[in-house]
């Protein structure tokens, strides 16, 4: 039987009718789709076993729980920790974009001298010449660790200087400190005590302290803020009460609140309406306890005025007797080394940058932290004696890092073995642990390791941190959250030292929340060079490449 | 057979929320959204979440402001960018209520743009780009998009897409609702967002929605989103009401 044309055009019609109730058009326009999807040049994602891993947030001092998503050995998400007893389950937008700092346009692989590459060797061999020849300080912008104990130990066995930064979030603890005598390390605020935070210009909901913390406590309406800024800052939007206060002013608020002059006065002098002072007085009266926290940055008499505010209401404390001892173990790696550091004198374990004289430091090396640090290149460049050097440590040529004569490329975020010491707000002392959860590229050498080198110092940042840990697991004190399970268990229940670091590596946090606190008095220190303004350093040398959401694709800004 | 019919939708409680931006930030991790080339503007952007500062434009010393954070509404009526798109690049999933966007069939007309009242749609003028190294961190549950199609936010679908994976592999044909948060949700730090079902009068969610305070963007409008605000100021509510425009208002007043 032969094929006609009519079989011909039937099966064609028929076929082309068919074709719709296949899947074959259906497949040809997916295809289409994926295909027009990717193209060559749009980046892939990686592909992988999913996990989730846990650590610490160490981009800050408040260090905050996560949980890293990754993909094979790639980070792709980092979540906050619920009911972390520190973080409470908070994170800021750092830590969200935290997992794409390690490929950060401004990373750097290799030292630079004077701006120009060069191995590290040649770069040890130079400053540590220049180091034995002259005066050397070590500043610390994230003070607290195991490491900064070795940092403390490197600089009082070789005749160097350790430094604290001095922020100006930390401004009233600051004179707390200087008036009392205490650490600073040592003080903290005891939030929980009080109904209402009277700020002045302190960025108090905008990540300030431990913003866990403090959102938990302002959104459950414990704490109420009163804001007293010239601008309408996010803090100042959102605080119950804000007093717009002329800039230069802030001085007879203060006087208001310690009852030195009148409401009539003060509007006056400030500018703000009586009625509205009225009422913010009335506010902060009726709640109960309050404290008052500065944003830095004012003359010293007026600084000094906030910080008296506080004087005698208990809401600045210091950990004591048992407590403080478990801080000061914080600085110290080992028994022995106890007594060592015993004998330098107070002034240096807790010296500030400024109180350094100028022109003092032959070659200051910097330990940054992860975000390039936050001190002005100027602030530093005036301790340095004219021909010194400043030696940055950090993952990025920003900030500080990019004017520094010698700059030495750290780990960044989740590429190196890392500490959570107890943030400088908080009243119980805690530590965790941020374990290494990438590869750092060849060429990043840890802050420690390099000053190591350049010192001949011999303590290992893992052996300082286990040191650590053994002394914690020792002191058989406080509680340990783990973060996979959410489960809270006393020190005691753990094995061995090396059981407990275990914990801390796949995400624990340790606190204690029975250590003792005792009320600091304040006694104003008179002006001279122990007692200076400190300048403003307020943001950091680089943030998440996501930012631009924040600063260029909206008008909402950082906090 | 068709699963059960939910109504995904969020309530945001306005007074909570600081504006601080790390909806933002988790959105644009989780979705993968790209960092900005230098030539992008506040127009020209991609934030399928954007925080909105408003204020009461009070003089100066009784200015109130409040951070108004503003997605794709998820409209659950005549919902304007599904009429207007030409090719059915945007579907109400009925299982979910979510409306969604399929960049594969969108030809960039920008029609829905227009369309939608609350400016929640973005364009993607410049294709997605990350400083070298950093692909490593996309997360492979999202596809990027080209350049030349409009995205927005789809309540984190990919989220949704593993809970159900999830639930498959363990037997049920519900999802647990602990296992489908937002990113947003997930991220803020006071709790300012509630996620859930609307359509559980039991929810959470659904509670907060019923809450005299809780309000809709132009509701005169009449898409029943299903994102709720919520704020104890009659001045939030009353600009939720009216959209907020007027010759003196800010830019970031308008787009509302």
């Amino acid at each position: 039987m032969g094929l006609t044309r009519r079989d011909f055009l039937t099966l064609g019609i028929g076929a082309a009718a068919a074709v719709p109730l296949t899947p074959i058009p259906w497949k040809l326009l997916d295809d289409t789709a994926k295909w027009s999807q990717n193209w060559s040049w749009i980046p892939r994602p990686p592909r992988g076993e999913r996990s989730v891993r846990y650590g610490t947030c160490t981009l800050c001092p408040a260090g905050c729980g996560i949980q890293a998503r990754c993909v094979g050995k790639n980070l792709i998400g980092i979540a906050p920790v619920a009911a972390h007893p520190v973080s409470h389950g908070a994170l800021c937008p750092y830590a969200f974009g935290a997992h794409q700092l390690p490929y950060h346009p401004a990373r750097i692989t290799q030292p630079l001298r004077h701006g120009n590459p060069a191995s590290l060797d040649t770069v040890v061999a130079e400053i540590a010449a220049r180091a034995k020849a002259g005066a050397f300080a070590i500043l610390d912008e994230r003070p607290g660790r195991a490491v900064s104990a070795a940092y403390q130990r490197l600089a009082a066995a070789h005749g160097g200087l350790y430094l604290v930064a001095d922020h100006t979030e930390t401004t009233t603890l600051q004179h707390f400190a200087d008036g009392s005598g205490r650490n600073l390390a040592d003080l903290g605020l005891a939030l929980e005590n009080v109904r209402t935070l009277v700020s002045f210009g302190a960025p108090v909901l905008e990540s300030w302290a431990t913003p866990g913390r403090v959102f938990a406590l302002w959104k459950s309406g414990q704490l109420e803020i009163v804001q007293v800024e010239a601008e309408l800052s996010k803090s100042a939007a959102l605080a119950s009460q804000w007093l717009p206060a002329r800039a230069g002013s802030e001085t007879y608020l203060a006087s208001l609140l310690a009852g030195a002059i009148g409401i009539a006065e003060a509007a006056e002098r400030t500018g703000v309406r009586s009625d509205k002072l009225a009422g913010a007085m009335r506010f902060i009266h009726d709640r109960g306890p309050w404290l008052a926290v500065s944003g830095g940055g004012f003359p010293l008499a007026v600084e000094q005025s906030i910080a008296g505010l506080n004087a005698g209401s208990g809401a600045i404390v210091a950990r004591a007797a048992s407590s403080a001892a478990g801080a000061r173990l914080a600085r110290v790696p080992d028994a022995s080394a106890g007594a060592r550091l015993s004998t330098v004198p107070d002034a240096s374990v807790d010296a500030r940058l400024s109180h350094v004289p100028d022109a003092s430091v032959d070659v200051l090396f910097i330990d940054h932290g992860l975000l390039g640090g936050s001190v002005s290149f100027d602030s530093l460049r005036s301790k340095v004696r004219r021909g010194g050097i400043v030696v940055s440590l950090s993952p990025y040529r920003a900030g500080v890092a990019a004017l520094a004569n010698f700059v030495i490329p750290t780990p960044a975020f989740a590429e190196s073995l890392d500490e959570a010491p107890t943030p400088w707000d908080a009243v119980s002392p805690s530590y965790a642990l941020a374990p290494a959860l990438l590869d750092p590229p060849a060429g990043a050498t840890t802050a420690l390791d390099f000053i190591n080198r350049v010192t001949g110092g011999d303590l290992p940042p893992e052996a300082a941190i286990r040191a650590k840990v053994g002394s914690l697991f020792a002191a058989r004190r406080g509680e340990v959250f783990t973060f996979a399970d959410r489960a809270t268990r006393p020190v005691t229940e753990f094995k061995s030292a090396p059981d407990l670091f275990k914990a801390f590596s796949t995400g624990a946090c340790w606190i204690d929340r029975d250590a003792k606190t005792v009320a600091v008095n304040y006694r104003p220190v008179s002006a001279g060079p122990e007692a200076r303004v400190v300048a403003p350093t307020r943001g950091t040398a680089i943030s998440p490449p996501l930012f631009t959401k924040l600063d260029q694709e909206s008008r909402i800004g950082r906090a | 057979m068709p699963g059960k019919t939910h109504k995904y939708g969020m309530v945001i409680d306005v007074d909570r929320c600081t504006g601080c931006g790390a909806c933002m930030i988790a959105c644009a991790a989780e979705n993968n959204v790209a960092p900005a080339p230098p030539r992008a503007t506040e127009r020209t952007g991609i934030t399928p979440m954007r925080v909105e500062r408003v204020s009461n434009r009070a003089a100066l010393a009784d200015r109130q402001e409040r951070f108004l954070p503003v997605l794709c509404m998820q409209c659950g009526h005549e919902t304007p960018c599904v009429s207007v798109c030409p090719q059915q690049a945007v579907e109400v999933d009925r299982e979910s209520g979510i409306v969604f966007q399929m960049p594969q069939r969108c030809l960039g007309c920008r029609y829905c743009m227009t369309a939608c009242p609350y400016h929640a749609r973005y364009f993607n003028w410049w294709d997605p780009s990350w400083p070298a190294g950093m692909e490593n961190t996309l997360n492979p549950g999202v596809a990027p998009r080209m350049r030349g199609v409009v995205e927005k936010c789809n309540f984190c679908h990919a989220r949704l897409q593993s809970a159900h994976d999830k639930a498959a592999a363990a037997g049920k044909t519900e999802i647990d609702s602990a296992d489908y948060v937002p990113a947003c949700v997930e991220a803020c730090p006071t709790g300012a967002i509630t996620f859930g079902d609307l359509a559980d009068a039991s929810s959470e969610v659904a509670r907060e929605a019923r809450d005299p305070r809780s309000f809709r963007l132009l509701p005169k409008l009449g898409t029943e989103p299903k994102v709720y605000y919520r704020s104890d100021l009659a001045w939030v509510r009353e600009l939720a009401e009216h959209g907020g425009a007027s010759p003196d208002s800010e830019p970031s007043e308008r787009r509302l």
